[in-house]
């Protein structure tokens, strides 16, 4: 009786001497590189590492080095890993960090019209990724760059913090459409910005008599930067005459609006875009 | 005599039945609520171009959580359709890779959260991403096969962005960061 309780407890010992793993694993591999798992011991186990980046289960004998090549696992984050024998459990845990080089942006910026000379009126975000989409959290530097054709860009550098960089830009003087681009390394990432006269700065009207009618006619309309206020924005007409009120819609053209209106001697024409008001006009007869 | 025996006896079960049944449904509502995180929340006082309403706060936060216990769900039944409810983008993406690796591997995994420490640390300026660290603890279990294999207890920093949808946050990004991370114990 002891003789077999002796022959079982010793193989009860050498097993688990055969089954007895260590499990070593990196603290940090970069996404991209092969990782290595290292065990101890002898007989055959299961590697499982898990997290929610990647889910990877192997079989392996014990003793060996275990290499799981990046296509298996990319994504930065936390793994845990079990390494379970017949006899045993062992865990452990590593970290996949992303790659330091920049190879794409997530560029958001807004609006994507506005007027010109905006204070702070433009927008940009940029989260930095790697080559296999993971937010690089170390901080990098990310260019902005404004720029409109024939005129000096605007640059500005931010080092991003946790993978985001962020800035406000006032909008340039010019219209047109702007060049909106934020750079971190070899990533770019171009969006367009339509930047669109403001209001009119000065407006004023002139008239001369067609037939039994009155041609008006506005000065052409500009911005307080000298641009030309945009097409189609509306200018109106107002003719008052006898204690009556008529006004005309004209859209502009070119920077002009014109419109024909009744020539009513003593009548009083006044002319408004938006909230600019204009000059005062009283026809008499053309004398 | 006996009719009126019979009639409290019949009382009696019923009232046991009842009293069980409250018992149940306490131990059950005592069990869900002993699985809840433990969730704090820092917002510092600038962090960003924008200001962060409390309203706003409240609903990232609460969608963040929502967003670990459909990750959970997902990966114990391997359910990608799990994702939809609080995931989109490149983490929805990542998550479904994860998910179809798990069913090559025949594997299955759980994550009971234990403890979120909240950290904004970023709303942009037009208000369409907000970004958090989270330092959170956690319970990551594994089976294989449908059997039970190991759990082990993990503390772990996660940097969360999220982004408004119709009627909620969702996560679009989310990865570990390496820094905060710490292996605790180990269950079988």
């Amino acid at each position: 009786m002891i003789r077999t309780l002796t022959i079982c407890f010793a193989i009860w010992i050498l097993l688990q001497f055969a089954f007895a793993a260590n499990l070593h694993v990196p603290q940090n591999v970069e996404a991209g590189q092969t990782t290595m798992i290292t065990t101890e011991g002898s007989g055959t186990a299961h590697i499982y590492i898990v997290g929610p980046g990647g889910a990877i289960a192997k079989a392996v004998e014990l003793g060996s080095q275990t290499s799981i090549p990046p296509d298996e696992i990319s994504n930065a984050g936390h793994y845990t890993v079990f390494l379970i024998t017949p006899t045993s459990t062992e865990a452990s845990g590593f970290d996949v960090i992303s790659s330091p080089q920049p190879t794409s942006l997530s560029f958001l910026a807004r609006p994507s019209r506005l007027p010109v000379s905006l204070h702070d009126g433009i927008s940009g975000v940029a989260y930095v990724f790697d080559a296999y989409h993971n937010l690089i959290l170390q901080s990098l530097p990310v260019r902005f760059e404004l720029s409109l054709p024939k005129t000096a860009p605007e640059i500005h550098t931010v080092d991003s913090h946790l993978g985001v960089a962020s800035i406000q830009m006032d909008s340039s003087a010019q219209a047109g459409n702007a060049s909106f681009e934020a750079m971190a390394g070899m990533a770019k990432s171009l969006r367009v910005l339509q930047q669109v006269p403001g209001d009119p700065c000065r407006l004023s009207i002139s008239a001369r008599p067609v037939g039994d009618r009155l041609h008006v006619q506005t000065q052409p309309l500009r911005d307080c930067t000298g641009n030309l206020v945009a097409d189609g924005t509306i200018v109106t007409f107002t003719e008052i005459y006898d204690g009556n009120r008529s006004t005309v819609d004209a859209p502009l053209k070119q920077g002009t609006a014109q419109a024909d209106i009744p020539a009513n001697r003593g009548a009083i024409i006044t002319v408004a875009a938006g909230e600019v008001l204009g000059n005062q006009l009283r026809w008499n007869g053309g004398q | 005599m006996r009719m009126s025996m019979r009639k409290a006896d019949a009382i009696t079960q019923l009232v046991i039945v009842v009293a069980c049944s409250l018992l149940c449904l306490a131990g059950d509502l005592f069990a869900e609520g002993a699985t809840h995180p433990v969730v704090q929340v820092e917002v510092p006082q600038s962090f960003g171009p924008r200001p962060l309403e409390d309203q706003t706060k409240d609903a990232v936060v609460r969608d963040y959580l929502k967003c670990w216990r459909q990750m959970s769900q997902a990966f114990t039944g391997n359910d990608v359709g799990a994702l939809d409810g609080a995931f989109t983008g490149i983490a929805r993406e990542k998550l479904a890779g994860v998910i179809a690796q798990q069913q090559r591997a025949n594997i299955t995994t759980s994550y009971r959260d234990r403890s979120h420490h909240i950290t904004f640390v970023f709303y942009s300026q037009e208000g369409l991403s907000i970004e958090v660290v989270d330092d959170a603890e956690y319970d990551v279990g594994l089976s294989d096969d449908g059997r039970f294999q190991a759990m082990q207890h993990v503390k772990a920093r996660y940097v969360a962005v999220l982004t408004p949808t119709e009627v909620s946050w969702k996560v679009r990004m989310f990865e570990g960061d390496a820094d905060g991370m710490d292996d605790i114990t180990v269950q079988k």
